[in-house]
């Protein structure tokens, strides 16, 4: 969840009240470091991954399975080892929304090498270890994106009550009780009551239950007129599923915005790929992704912000959550599928210009400033402009959306930056790593080849829609770039490749992630795209060796010889003996699966059909000497 | 028209903005290569050289400082000859306009022929029926580098003798680090053993980076040898293509292929084949 600042969290009316105040500071604060920042030049590549683990108690003699609310007092010993040896750990570990949760990310950033790709593998297993050794016996860290009986009644360790009725409650929700929520930081609560208060009522969320022959309607719980919802009421059910993202540093501000744009159109398919969580408060869903279910448990906005009543004392209709899909492109080559109108304040964009920043990006910074603050903390309402970025920050960390742009930090070494956080998180580290290393590979391609996937964001954004139907990966179709190397555009010198009239129609079709992973007769296939780049690169090995395998599950995910998370898990409780055909995940069921799911993750038994056979990879824990040896005086680390 | 002239030296220039296919055989990317350059010629008949029309290599090289990028090239050659391989590199140095290579990768794969040498100092091929190309090493999951010297008991000898001419080059700091393709873990031994300068790159077949075999890779650890992937035939280019590109009557006598890479960034800026062959 990026930086937290540490101090006394102010009440909705006082935010509220500093609203305008932080918006206005946020753009001067961003304008002055882009004054600063904007001509930053030859940065290496570094990047990083970021893991969330959930901790499990398993409970073998009435078998159960339950989220263990451990977090703050493991994360303080992980933490411990951070504060005496900054430069030196292997990994770094942060809070996240659960009280049940941990966020793992390596030591230090990879670097520009491709050795690199294969120490993430080792490094994420090293981390897994790490929690592993303060667990006590029973409890183990997975990476699960959405735990299956989250809400239920008895989920957590210990259990606690929710208090509904209680108006000190941050979330008021029938099942996700407080202590469930980080208590180690306020941030987590504070955000949970704003969002509440902002919106005027709880968040409500509604997932079509998987109909088997059995289900009963209405679904407990579902909300009047949606018999067949499974109804959701907390910020917890969103923020407290885990995810894969990744951040890697551009060698400018130019390049940052290429890769922004060019991973959009690349967010969905990598959503639907990564399936993973297709049960929600027990319940078997139509849906295999949590992102619908995040971005529903964190919408602020007001009725009439939603436009269910007439705009009275807002200020705009706005289409989405703060978390969601990007809006807009950020580069030139972008700016002519900026097909979604972009609502923002004009006297906020115009100071922005004024501020000597262009168009495209005043107005995506001017279109992140639409939301008001929801977490705001005394020490930091009042900043110089001219050096501090909290008031930005503010507002940029959260906007939680596919992407993120990220300007480098205050006095650091940091350049322009680009995060990818569509991806569901996998059980492996095997799964993690490939999926990792799979986007990594796959920017390099980007701009050696400049290849181009730009499609308008209107078909981004439907394509956000497909990518969480049940099975995606394998039935859906999803509008891609017909011919994304470009060579039919420069003949006529168009470079763009639209029509005169500006429609880009004939560019993209629908594809299915098969066709767009492995390649079809007129479309080269991502995978097959990053092997010719792979061999005209000088490879270790070993790296390769690892990289293979990588490719290889992606691959076969795509073409559907490999399940995603999401299918597997679907598989595991419609063929377990207890489950009735009723779209129920009961405790026994939850707690085989997680089992199960533990073996696997431990590598103590094979899953073929979620892995392959060739999951063993070569990765290890540090660059060869023979590589390293040749970077003299060249760090790419 | 350069298919008058006795011997060509065709060089494709930067064929990343050109050539984007994508899982191509690299015998066949060199052929679209050739085709494109063929196609839209620039010819200097005077030296035998034969350039594609709005080539931007030389912008794309200079767009860096040179400590910003790393050139490394690999050249192929299946005859022993000392005067190809410098040729070869030569030509490369030329072409790229650097003073020096960042690595230079020898494939040699002498075919299973007798040489006689010619009045020009070349080898010729008298009995010159080419290996199959394609052929070994192709079986996954089986144990990897080839029986390099199969069938030539003097190859390793030949080898030595073109090490030397790498050895010069590297000595005069035009090539700072010198690897060689394909050779069992033996003769790659005795290769490095028996030279001045040594291989720091020790490159195998990508089918077989699973399965390296346990000695060239205890070999190279030991000696901080970088053991790298290609995805190279053992004979790029034949006779039979260069007919198929309108070159009838000619045969191939080097080839070369570049790779310009931005340090520490991951990216490739350019890449190119230079060949050149003869009339028979």
């Amino acid at each position: 969840m990026g930086l937290l600042t540490e101090g006394s969290p102010l009440s909705w009316e006082e935010t509220k009240k500093l609203s305008k105040h932080v918006q206005q500071h946020g753009i001067e604060q961003f304008i002055h470091l882009y004054e600063r920042l904007r001509d930053r030049q030859g940065d290496i590549l570094k990047w990083g991954d970021e893991v969330e683990y959930i901790l499990v108690k398993f409970d073998d003699e009435n078998k159960t399975a339950q989220v263990s609310l451990r977090a703050a007092e493991v994360l303080a010993k992980l933490n411990e080892k951070e504060m005496a040896d900054p430069n030196g750990v292997k990994s770094l570990w942060r809070p996240e929304y659960g009280a049940y949760m941990v966020e793992g990310t390596p030591g230090k950033p990879y670097g520009g090498l491709l050795a690199h790709f294969n120490v993430v593998e080792a490094n994420m297993r090293y981390r897994r270890q790490e929690v592993t050794e303060l667990l006590p016996a029973g409890e183990t860290v997975m990476s699960i994106t959405s735990f299956p009986r989250l809400g239920t009644i008895g989920f957590t360790y210990p259990i606690h009550q929710t208090t509904p009725d209680d108006e000190n409650s941050s979330a008021r929700s029938l099942y996700f009780p407080d202590e469930a929520i980080f208590p180690g930081h306020p941030r987590f609560k504070t955000l949970t009551r704003n969002i509440r208060q902002r919106r005027g009522e709880k968040v409500d969320i509604n997932l079509k239950v998987f109909k088997d022959e059995n289900t009963k309607l209405p679904v407990e719980g579902s909300p009047p007129g949606q018999p067949d919802a499974v109804h959701l009421d907390a910020m917890g059910f969103g923020m407290g599923c885990c995810c894969l993202q990744l951040t890697f540093q551009a060698c400018n501000i130019t390049e940052a915005r290429t890769l922004y744009d060019q991973l959009t159109p690349l967010c969905p398919i990598m959503l639907a790929l990564s399936a993973a969580s297709p049960i929600h408060r027990g319940y078997l869903t139509e849906s295999d992704c949590r992102w619908n279910v995040i971005s529903a448990s964190v919408d602020c906005r007001t009725a009439e912000e939603r436009g269910e009543v007439p705009l009275r004392e807002n200020q705009f209709r706005i289409n989405k959550s703060r978390y969601d899909s990007i809006d807009s492109y950020l580069s030139p080559e972008g700016e002519r599928y900026n097909d979604v109108p972009l609502i923002y304040d004009e006297s906020n964009y115009q100071r922005l210009r004024d501020g000597g920043i262009d168009h495209l990006l005043a107005q995506h910074i001017a279109h992140l400033f639409i939301r008001d603050s929801v977490s705001l903390f005394s020490e930091k309402v009042h900043q110089n402009d001219k050096e501090d970025t909290d008031h930005f920050e503010n507002i940029q960390s959260t906007n939680w959306q596919t992407m993120r742009f990220k300007p480098p930090p205050p006095n650091s070494t940091i350049g322009w930056r680009v995060e990818f956080r569509p991806c569901e998180i996998q059980l492996t580290d095997f799964e993690n790593a490939a999926i990792v290393c799979f986007i990594v590979l796959l920017t390099r391609v980007i701009l050696s080849y400049k290849l181009n996937f730009l499609i308008p964001i209107s078909k981004v954004d439907d394509n956000m829609q497909r990518a969480q139907q049940r099975d995606a990966a394998r039935t859906q179709k999803f509008w891609f770039r017909k011919d994304p190397t470009g060579k039919k555009e420069t003949t006529d010198g168009n470079t763009n490749g639209l029509a005169e009239n500006g429609d880009a129609s004939s560019e993209y079709e629908l594809m299915t992630i098969d066709q767009i992973i492995n390649g079809k007769d007129s479309f080269p296939g991502l995978v097959p795209l990053i092997n010719s780049y792979l061999s005209s690169m000088d490879v270790d090995a070993d790296t390769h060796c690892t990289i293979r395998q990588y490719l290889k599950l992606i691959q076969q995910r795509a073409s559907g010889k490999l399940l995603t998370m999401a299918s597997w898990i679907r598989n595991e409780v419609l063929t377990h003996p207890e489950y009735k055909k009723d779209s129920i995940v009961t405790a026994t069921i939850n707690y085989d699966l997680l089992k199960k799911a533990k073996d696997i993750q431990e590598g103590n038994i094979p899953c073929p059909e979620l892995l392959g056979t060739s999951n063993r990879t070569r990765t290890t824990d540090s660059i060869p000497p023979a590589i390293e040896k040749h970077l003299r005086g060249k760090p790419c680390t | 028209m350069f298919t008058d002239m006795d011997k060509v030296i065709i060089s494709t220039g930067n064929i990343l903005s050109v050539n984007k296919k994508a899982g191509q055989k690299v015998e066949d990317e060199l052929f679209d290569c050739l085709k494109v350059t063929i196609d839209d010629p620039i010819t200097n008949t005077k030296t035998g050289k034969v350039f594609r029309n709005n080539d931007d290599l030389n912008e794309k090289i200079t767009e860096f400082k040179r400590e910003e990028i790393k050139i490394g090239a690999k050249v192929f050659l299946n005859n022993s000859s000392v005067e190809h391989l410098e040729m070869a590199v030569e030509n490369l140095l030329l072409t790229l306009g650097v003073h020096c290579l960042d690595n230079l990768i020898l494939s040699f794969h002498p075919k299973q022929t007798t040489y006689v040498t010619n009045g020009n100092g070349e080898h010729a091929v008298t009995n010159g029926t080419s290996k199959e190309p394609d052929t070994p090493n192709s079986v996954d999951g089986k144990e990897g580098v080839l029986e390099w010297s199969t069938g030539n008991s003097n190859a390793l000898n030949e080898l030595k003798l073109l090490w030397g001419v790498l050895e010069d080059y590297a000595k005069q700091k035009k090539i700072c680090q010198l690897g060689i393709a394909d050779l069992d873990p033996d003769s790659f031994q005795e290769l490095y053993e028996s030279s001045q300068v040594k291989p720091t790159i020790a490159q195998i077949n990508l089918k077989t980076c699973c399965v390296v075999p346990p000695a060239l890779q205890q070999f190279c650890t030991k000696n901080e040898i970088q053991l790298l992937t290609h995805s190279d035939p053992e004979e790029i280019i034949t006779s039979e293509t260069l007919s198929q590109l309108k070159l009838q009557s000619f045969r191939p006598l080097w080839a070369t292929r570049y790779q310009v890479h931005v340090r520490c960034r991951g990216v490739l800026t350019a890449k190119g084949f230079i060949i050149c062959a003869t009339k028979l």
